[in-house]
């Protein structure tokens, strides 16, 4: 794709799995690409965007994974979900878990 | 900031929608059931752009006839009751199966209605077990091998009585852990076969599908309708739409406004 990205699309897959998640990632992801999108894969459902790192650039990042007619294209054979999944819901974390994220943030910030 | 989530359960909306502008995505696809896609709703509100796709192996997201995974899952729960026929006919037995479901019975009642049982019970009705034993006595007696079979979603209620939960803890969403139902269907028609089968024990098979249905490859409906969701999801956002969930529709492929996810809530 030589012509300029019309926008990035993310695709991510959340509470129990169930055989047929993979074949809508890669019918998604091989349309978009096709029409010069750019898709990113967020692993483990809302859990994986709740720990993103605000320091890194997206191609860094743990829970994020560009998506391509390449590396889709074998997966609709597949069960499961190859993005990983969560139960977590972002509007009610733990006093723990929310900590735990914010202390990551302050120290990737005074890291800059 | 660490003062902002001090409470027991926090909010972090906020940094989702901060995490999302940074990484640049300005569309987002989640493929879940109600309560993924619940959140999703909550974004959309917030002013990401989402369209979502239906999942769940139970087939209840509202505002949509199908959910991708069910058909997989009516798939196996057809050939794993028909294998365990088997068991159930050697041993002249009543074989009882519990299979996933919470608040719809479309896993038990699809595939008994496509021969995989004689009976079926689901949460939608109240079961009466006296009745139930009653019935599938009669149809081991009519069936020439001896046996009879019956699939038990794991939300359905013995009348007056409440669901089921192998365990108090909830999840994020508020569900408890269903399971155990299947074993109590199970240990209450041994005890009470007796009473109409002139006196005499009938055994029960005991099986729990759980994992079972939603394991393995996509079945032919799974491979097929996930892919016209995913190109559906895409037609609208290349038409720059958003807060839309994809769904099939009295047999017509379409798209509902997101809401539609919080429908069962109230």
């Amino acid at each position: 794709m030589s012509t300029k990205i019309k926008g990035t699309i993310a695709i991510l897959t959340g509470g129990g799995d169930v055989p047929g998640l993979n074949p809508a990632i890669r019918a998604a992801t091989i349309r978009a690409n096709r029409n010069g999108y750019r898709v990113v894969g967020l692993r483990n459902g809302w859990e994986g965007i709740m720990k993103i790192d605000r320091t890194k650039p997206l191609e860094e990042q743990e829970y994020c994974q560009i998506l391509t007619e390449k590396n889709v294209q074998k997966i609709a054979r597949t069960g499961g979900t190859f993005l990983h999944t969560s139960r977590t819901k972002p509007s009610k974390v733990s006093k723990i878990k929310s900590l735990k994220i914010c202390v990551t943030n302050i120290m990737q910030k005074k890291m800059i | 900031m660490r003062d902002k989530y001090n409470a027991e359960e926090n909010d972090l909306t906020d940094e989702i929608i901060k995490n999302l502008e940074y990484l640049g995505i300005e569309y987002l696809v989640p493929i879940g059931g109600d309560d993924t896609l619940s959140y999703g709703l909550r974004l959309h509100k917030a002013g990401v752009r989402c369209v979502g796709i239906p999942k769940t192996m139970d087939n209840d997201v509202p505002g949509t006839d199908y959910c991708i995974g069910f058909s997989t899952c009516v798939t196996r729960t057809i050939e794993f009751t028909h294998q365990l026929r088997t068991c159930a006919g050697s041993h002249e037995r009543i074989l009882v199966i519990e299979v996933m479901g919470r608040y719809a019975g479309y896993t038990a009642l699809v595939p008994a209605m496509a021969g995989a049982s004689d009976r079926c019970v689901i949460p939608e009705f109240e079961f009466d077990i006296e009745r139930l034993t009653e019935l599938l006595v009669k149809d081991r007696r009519d069936n020439e091998s001896n046996y009879s079979v019956v699939l038990i979603s794991e939300g359905a209620m013995f009348k007056g009585a409440d669901m089921i939960f192998s365990n108090q803890e909830t999840d994020a969403y508020g569900h408890k852990k269903l399971g155990g139902i299947g074993d109590m269907v199970s240990a209450e028609i041994a005890a009470r076969a007796p009473k109409y089968n002139n006196g005499e024990t009938i055994h029960t098979i005991n099986q729990r599908m759980s994992y079972m249905t939603r394991s393995g490859q996509p079945d032919a409906i799974d491979s097929i309708v996930p892919m016209a969701y995913g190109n559906l999801a895409m037609d609208l956002i290349m038409e720059g739409k958003s807060g839309r969930m994809v769904c099939l529709k009295n047999g017509r492929y379409d798209h509902v406004p997101f809401e539609v996810v919080t429908e069962y809530e109230n």
